[in-house]
């Protein structure tokens, strides 16, 4: 047991050193949006959410707090900023949990890969 | 070995009582069905045992929970370019309590075994508290980890289901030690046996949430 636990601490050093051999390529952190950190690129389609009501996400559009994209407000402003991780993860993946425990195609619920990715999509 | 299987069988049960068709695809079911059997084998390690006859098995067992939690990180690390992020300075506070569990599972091994006991607690008493008191941390780091989380746990039932039996196991012992009530002569399983059902639940997890999967 000692041999195997060596063996699997040697792949976790290996992997953290070397990355991953069969993993996609590790999306390249940067100041997107122009945060103050670099973050990881996030992926969001609007074509493949039409059948979300857009004030689900966008709350300025019906709580008065401002016409700006998305990002201007939740990466620049200095209180919002810490809670990024946290809200789009509630916010996207929540949604996407939903759907999916009813049964319905809802994208990716969990894996990181699956919206962190540079965004091409309009 | 019933103990072993019931706690197997047990956590498992308490992340299908919600959303049981919830699926990441097979792939993370995986991955965190491997965590959730090092759950089940650091809350076995915690219950009474034939304290002297099994120390050796309980040192092989530890190993065992120990290679299933790494793996568990490892199966992540490999599949998903991104989940480094998650063990890097600025990860949610979830993952550094699951993080701090693996730490004190590793210390509370290689600070359990000769000579490096005797050289840090010269005293069994003082080593059996501290074991304890370590042993404690682990568990709180692990379920804080998955509770806070919530990817399978996301209920209040099954977080208080989840607290109970880690908690119960912990407190239980010793308690049960001191006044001699349970069967504490039975024989503890072997590493052997871990690995099998950690197999065996990794698959049954998976599978079972497969027909939903997106």
């Amino acid at each position: 047991m000692k041999a195997g636990l060596l063996v699997v601490l040697a792949l976790v050093a290996w992997v953290l050193w070397r990355g991953s051999p069969i993993a996609e390529e590790l999306p390249a952190q940067d100041h997107y949006f122009g945060s103050p950190a670099p973050i990881l690129p996030m992926s969001f389609a609007h074509r493949d959410h039409t059948t979300v009501h857009c004030a689900e996400c966008h709350h300025n559009f019906v709580d008065d707090t401002g016409h700006a994209p998305c990002m201007l407000c939740h990466v620049t402003d200095k209180e919002l900023w810490p809670m990024l991780e946290e809200q789009f993860h509630d916010l996207c993946r929540g949604c996407h949990v939903k759907l999916a425990a009813h049964g319905e195609p809802g994208g990716p619920p969990r894996q990181c890969i699956g919206c962190h990715v540079q965004d091409f999509e309009p | 070995m019933v103990r072993l299987v019931s706690l197997f069988a047990a956590i498992t049960a308490i992340t299908f009582l919600s959303a049981p068709g919830l699926s990441s695809g097979w792939f993370w079911d995986a991955g965190n069905a491997l965590g959730f059997c090092a759950l089940a084998g650091l809350v076995y390690l915690s219950m009474p045992g034939a304290p002297r006859r099994d120390l050796r098995r309980h040192e092989a067992v530890g190993y065992a929970v120990l290679t299933v939690s790494v793996l568990h990180g490892l199966w992540f690390l490999l599949g998903d370019a991104a989940a480094v992020e998650w063990i890097k300075p600025g990860a949610p506070l979830s993952m550094w309590t699951g993080i701090g569990g693996l730490i004190a599972l590793t210390a509370l091994i290689f600070l359990a075994v000769m000579p490096t006991r005797m050289k840090v607690h010269r005293r069994y008493g003082v080593f059996v508290r501290w074991h304890r008191v370590i042993a404690w941390i682990a568990a709180a780091g692990v379920v804080h980890h998955i509770v806070a989380t919530g990817f399978y746990v996301h209920t209040r039932l099954q977080a208080l289901l989840l607290i109970s039996l880690v908690a119960l196991a912990a407190l239980i012992r010793p308690w049960w030690v001191r006044n001699r009530t349970g069967p504490i002569n039975l024989p503890a399983a072997g590493p052997f046996l871990v690995v099998v059902l950690t197999l065996v639940t990794t698959a049954v997890f998976t599978t079972l949430r497969l027909p939903a999967a997106p």
